[in-house]
């Protein structure tokens, strides 16, 4: 066990009390990685960690920090830190949530982590160094790890650790992550590999831990609390703190002579560390004039989002459907027999085994392929350095909703299915951008959706039906851009719409190590937090349609009187406004809420009709539609047919999305989600019927 | 020293990017003022256009970093005219 021996703040504290001392900490030592975005931090941060890490909210916070431990060293006396790594931040004056942790964490004398490791990109060094120069300010241990070195050395930009260290006063690693290999220029370690030197360095200033010697520039913060800690402190608990006040106060003439300053470090720094032998066009440069232009930057960009929407529809659909034939044909076949050797085949055990769990776990597992692939895009688009440039070009269409240029993708990928889309808006680096964007998803028109439009499209409307069903992806649409819009002036009015200032990285080949480990770990916790909610809701299904209220056998009774058809039942006058009160039909938006691939099959079962095996033949369940609709809607089935549509395609799209949401944005907001698309979902039916039968 | 608005040059599409002496910015006007600086736009740096981007967005060169911006930003990032 090593003492601690930390200078006392020489600053006066902004925190109240002066002269802090620091509380005796006996538990685990935490290193914090921060650095600006896209520097290779989260690599370095799988590449310590491995697999030992965990995704979770800020505690308080609605930031995502992934946390993990390393081990420094193994031997008889194991030494091991938790890994924190911090969303990328460009600067201590925080502009979003993301940033607001990092300057928070820093700043606060009590759960500061014991060193920061600045990951700085020696290619383009400017950022990383004024980043470096407000940590240093803020009087922590630091250690810089420089990332990108071969890319720099490309670009004709020779960064000198040596020097670096020397003009800083902060030690420096060099860290290639991708490749494996590096040195330390600063301290005594030798050989090994670059993270076996990092661990040498973070041990080393860990055991004695040294404080930088300050910049030297007045900062801003040092006297009266920073502009924007005074709005986060007065509007606690709502998300406006980086909103337009702060950017107000921060755009002060004091604030940005205190930036400028920090460049004129930077620039002094720069000019002792790093040979730049001129401003080199690299191939990047030459990819960039045409992946940027006017004309073609857009056809590049429609293109890559084609080969994502056909890769996570069409490639990933026969894996899904495949994994889905195995789990129901021969691996339920084998627990049916299984069952059947102890006896219990036909009891009410088979029933939950395979009817509950087996088909449940499936889902689940149906879900898998599919977001591999959509992990795996994500990462490719990523690395390569090309969402920066998406963002770049999708930037003026997306910004009328209010949202960067990088929403497009996961709002194109909900066409084809919600859940990888969710996934998807991971993209964003603000987490209110996240937000808003998972909120929007879910009425984005699934593929699952569209083969419940062709059928009652058909059975409803003959020779319109493509009109119609077309004419639900336009609604569709409009829906998106109608709840952005509200959602932008009401709940997240304060997100700021910034002019897009955006560092473009050097393009990169994703290596296919850090591509599956990425893919891998968030598959894992995807499953994790998935996976509780499907099969637990497919099983509960299956009890439900399986316990009779008239008595009947366990898992033998007709769907109307099980406790399922009940419910349906007890639903069913909800939609009575709108035209379609049939228990039929309330049932199978019940089975749709779980999935809407079972919202036909549910409909069949119900109506103990074949289901038919195209959407477009629907044979005798559309007779059965067709006097259902009739019925229900006073002659009116038109209206009906179309009220349901427009309820089917807003109102949740299923269980999957849920969990996936929870992963995303959490509980509360999901729930919120729920709620308000259940709301407008009805609200439109019974506005759609109730027009449509007065003109129809 | 004549000043123009990045939004109104050529792009130094052709060539070395070293062909040509950088250019040195100044920004104008407020709001963002603080963001642009702490991205490295500061009076004095060199910046160079390297790409003009749909809906008048521009791609610069600052220091070794390459930057996009909109088409708000570009008029009002002011640059010292090539001095060729």
């Amino acid at each position: 066990m090593t003492v601690r021996v930390r200078r006392p703040a020489s600053t006066p504290s902004c925190h109240g009390g002066s002269a802090r001392s620091e509380p005796p900490r006996t538990g685990q030592r935490i290193v914090a990685l921060a650095g600006n975005p896209n520097v290779g931090k989260s690599t370095l941060f799988n590449a310590l960690t491995g697999g030992h890490q965990h995704v979770a909210n800020w505690p308080g916070k609605t930031v995502h920090v992934a946390r993990g431990r390393w081990q420094l060293h193994g031997g008889s006396t194991p030494l091991e830190v938790e890994l924190v790594d911090l969303p990328g931040t460009a600067s201590l004056a925080p502009r979003s949530p993301d940033e607001e942790l990092t300057r928070d964490l820093v700043h606060d004398p009590l759960n500061r982590p014991d060193l920061v490791v600045l990951v700085a990109d020696a290619a383009a060094p400017a950022r990383s160094l004024y980043l470096l120069s407000q940590l240093i300010d803020a009087q922590i241990p630091l250690l810089v790890a420089l990332t990108m070195t071969d890319i720099a050395a490309s670009r004709g930009t020779d960064v000198d650790a040596a020097a670096l260290a020397a003009a800083t006063g902060v030690p420096v690693v060099v860290v290639p992550p991708r490749r494996g290999t590096g040195r330390i220029a600063h301290g005594a370690a030798s050989g090994g590999s670059s993270t076996d030197q990092l661990a040498a360095a973070v041990e080393a200033s860990i055991a004695r831990p040294v404080l930088p010697p300050p910049t030297g520039i007045t900062w801003s913060g040092a006297d009266s609390p920073p502009r924007a800690d005074s709005t986060s402190d007065s509007a606690a608990g709502s998300d406006s703190a980086a909103g337009s006040d702060s950017d107000a106060g921060s755009d002060s003439d004091a604030a940005v002579a205190e930036a400028a300053a920090r460049f004129g470090w930077v620039h002094e720094v720069l000019a002792h560390a790093v040979a730049d032998t001129g401003h080199r066009r690299t191939w990047s440069d030459r990819v960039d004039r045409v992946v940027t232009s006017p004309i073609l930057g857009p056809v590049v960009f429609l293109a890559v989002m084609w080969g994502v929407f056909t890769l996570t529809t069409r490639v990933a659909a026969p894996l899904q459907a495949g994994l889905d034939r195995f789990l129901s044909g021969p691996v339920s076949d084998a627990a049916g027999r299984l069952l059947g050797l102890v006896g219990l085949d036909g009891t009410w055990v088979s029933g939950l085994v395979i009817d509950g769990l087996i088909a449940g776990v499936g889902t689940l597992l149906t879900f898998v392929p599919l977001m591999a692939l959509m992990f795996a895009l994500l990462t490719l688009l990523e690395d390569s350095g090309y969402l920066a440039r998406a963002a770049f070009v999708a930037d003026r269409v997306m910004r009328a909703m209010g949202l960067p240029g990088r929403a497009f993708l996961p709002l194109l990928v909900g066409f084809g299915c919600n859940v990888p889309a969710i996934a998807g808006t991971r993209i964003l680096p603000d987490a209110r951008h996240r937000l808003m964007t998972a909120l929007l998803v879910p009425f984005t028109s699934c593929s699952a959706r569209l083969t419940v439009y062709v059928l009652v499209a058909t059975v409803f409307f003959g020779s319109a039906a493509g009109t119609v069903v077309f004419g639900m992806y336009v609604v569709s649409l409009l829906l998106i851009v109608a709840v952005g819009l509200v959602l932008r002036s009401t709940v997240l009015k304060n997100t700021p719409v910034e002019p897009l200032v955006l560092e473009l990285p050097p393009y990169r080949v994703p290596t296919l190590r850090v591509l599956t480990r990425g893919v891998g770990i968030r598959l894992a916790a995807f499953l994790r937090t998935a996976g509780g909610i499907i099969v637990g809701t497919v099983t509960v299904v299956w009890l439900l349609s399986s316990v009779s209220l008239t008595g009947g056998g366990f898992g033998t009774v007709a769907v109307e009187d099980s406790v399922y058809g009940n419910v349906a039942q007890a639903v069913a006058p909800a939609f009575a406004p709108a035209g379609f009160d049939d228990w039929h039909t309330s049932a199978a938006l019940m089975t749709g809420f779980v999935a809407k691939e079972a919202v036909i099959a549910s409909w069949a079962q119900s109506y103990a009709a074949s289901e038919p095996a195209d959407a477009s033949t629907p044979g005798t369940l559309g007779d059965h539609l067709r006097t259902s609709f009739e019925q229900s809607s006073d002659g009116h089935p038109g209206p009906a047919a179309l009220a349901f549509l427009v309820f089917l395609l807003a109102y949740t799209p299923c269980m999957a999305t849920i969990a996936a949401q929870r992963h995303e944005i959490g509980g509360r907001w999901t729930a919120a989600g729920v709620v308000g698309q259940l709301l407008i979902a009805w609200t439109l039916a019974v506005a759609v019927f109730q027009i449509g039968r007065l003109v129809w | 020293m004549r000043l123009v608005s990045i939004s109104d040059g050529d792009s130094n599409s052709d060539g070395d990017l070293g062909a040509r002496p950088p250019r040195h910015i100044q920004v104008d006007g407020h709001g963002e003022t603080h963001r642009l600086t702490e991205m490295g736009f500061v009076p004095g740096a060199a910046l160079r256009v390297l790409h003009h981007g749909p809906f008048g967005g521009r791609v610069v060169a600052l220091g070794s970093a390459r930057v996009a911006l909109d088409r708000a930003t570009t008029r009002r990032l002011r640059v010292a005219a090539d001095t060729r």
